[in-house]
């Protein structure tokens, strides 16, 4: 009986190892299109989004037609990066 | 006796590939894991405890259930667990929660909810059937050993 159990324990634990390996993904989710979640919604990416740095999940990609939405970038979404500092300057400028 | 044996050994051995898989492929791709807890609708504050308390849960539970002394407490705690996915899995699917989050775990995740909640509850059958099998187990083995007690005085 030992020697059953053991097979049977062996077998899956090593079919177990296996799987987890063969299934983990080799790609990168960056290459799919992109979206933030607004709170309510997933929309998709401003052409000049940016994610600044946090502990959340910053873009999400989807593989079945937006059913579900998997976590691609961490950090926080900043629809536009950039615009920002270069409304700051533009102000200044006006400032001068 | 022995093929009620063989099907514990089974069960055991379905249980351990299931919670190993999920284990190791949250550990492999820690990064994801830890972005789909925070995707799910639970409060952020409760990630970083959530993502070492569930694959090691998930670890533990594997490895009392390889043992004969610990297996009655590893098919409890696989029942837990699993009564646990599924009611959330449910809650998940009654839209409860404002959106509907990815259905996370290795190739699960390839998973609609339903699916995930089929798939859970075949899990929470079988993790029943082990605790009954168990019980019952360790009942005839008492039994055997007092009839042999009172046999030798």
């Amino acid at each position: 009986m030992k020697k059953i159990k053991w097979s049977i324990m062996s077998l899956a634990l090593v079919f177990s190892i296996c799987a987890a390996f063969a299934t983990k993904p080799h790609w990168d989710c960056t290459t799919l299109p992109q979206y933030w979640f607004n709170g309510s919604i997933y929309q998709p990416v401003g052409p000049l989004y940016g994610c600044m740095q946090g502990s959340i999940t910053c873009t999400y990609f989807t593989t079945n037609g937006g059913i579900t939405y998997s976590p691609c970038t961490i950090g926080t979404y900043n629809n536009c990066a950039g615009c920002a500092v270069e409304t700051s300057q533009s102000m200044s400028k006006v400032g001068h | 006796m022995f093929k009620r044996q063989v099907l514990l050994e089974c069960i055991s051995a379905l249980l351990i590939l299931l919670f190993v898989y999920a284990s190791l492929s949250k550990f492999i791709d820690f990064k994801t894991f830890y972005g789909e807890m925070n995707n799910q609708p639970l409060p952020n504050s409760w990630t970083p405890f959530l993502v070492w308390a569930i694959p090691c849960t998930e670890v533990a539970v594997s490895v009392s259930l390889v043992f004969e002394r610990t297996r009655l407490l590893g098919f409890y705690g696989s029942l837990v667990v699993m009564g646990l996915f599924t009611i959330y899995t449910g809650i998940i699917l009654m839209h409860f929660f404002p959106y509907v989050p990815c259905s996370c775990g290795g190739v699960i995740k390839r998973l609609s909810w339903t699916q995930h909640l089929i798939l859970n509850l075949f899990f929470v059958a079988i993790s029943t059937a082990g605790v009954i099998m168990q019980h019952r187990k360790r009942f005839t083995n008492i039994t055997i050993t007092k009839q042999n007690k009172n046999s030798f005085v």
